[in-house]
């Protein structure tokens, strides 16, 4: 199940929890929400079995942040194949 | 093969980066071979209406003006459309906003919740709702 997240409210991680239960979880970032690719939310998102998490590239370089070793930085591209190249169940939140 | 996506924008083009990254993931999608379908609820209906210029000094510096322009997005709206995609608005939303009677960038569909969106989301292999 991919999560698609573009704000950076903690809640969302809760209703990531509830919607994901116990079903392999990816996470694609974009705007402010790429703040969740970085080292203080790691534990908390592998906590919810989080396992891949994507970035977008320009948010990233808008913040000049610095991410997490699991994060994978995607362009528009690569974002594109993720949503729709695949059979995973997308979840907008 | 080739899919649906649905992206129902709520931001304007001025307040946060949902409708740049919504109008470049859109045509990426579309150079993929992948139908786009847009609804343009809440600030996003802004970006549905043709810019109209003034004339003249526009008394912001430089600096701001080449920061802005990128984000406009009523030519990557039409650029979306000119490739096949379906872009309506919410036209409740327009007229809460006095710009109802505003040209619409070309192609872009007056349109309602009832209707418009709802066939959107019967046609729709995915789904992105993008805003705050």
């Amino acid at each position: 199940m991919l999560f698609f997240v573009n704000k950076p409210e903690e809640g969302i991680l809760d209703r990531i929890a509830l919607i994901g239960g116990d079903e392999d979880k990816a996470l694609l970032l974009v705007g402010d929400a790429v703040t969740f690719g970085t080292s203080f939310w790691e534990d908390r998102l592998e906590d919810l079995g989080v396992e891949d998490i994507y970035v977008n590239k320009s948010s990233l370089e808008a913040r000049n942040i610095e991410l997490s070793d699991g994060c994978e930085v995607v362009d528009y591209d690569e974002i594109a194949d993720l949503l729709l190249g695949g059979d995973e169940k997308i979840v907008s939140l | 093969m080739s899919k649906t996506l649905t992206i129902m924008l709520l931001s304007g083009a001025a307040e946060n980066e949902d409708a740049e990254f919504a109008t470049r993931l859109a045509l990426a999608a579309q150079d993929k071979g992948h139908k786009v379908q847009m609804y343009l609820f809440g600030n996003a209906v802004n970006i549905s209406k043709k810019e109209t210029p003034i004339e003249g000094d526009l008394h912001i510096q430089q600096r701001l003006v080449d920061h802005i322009e990128p984000t406009k997005s009523f030519d990557r709206l039409a650029e979306i459309i000119s490739r096949g995609g379906d872009v309506s608005t919410c036209h409740t939303n327009e007229h809460a906003r006095g710009i109802e009677f505003r040209e619409y960038v070309e192609g872009v569909k007056w349109g309602d919740v009832g209707g418009s969106f709802t066939k959107y989301l019967m046609t729709s292999d995915v789904l992105l709702s993008v805003g705050h």
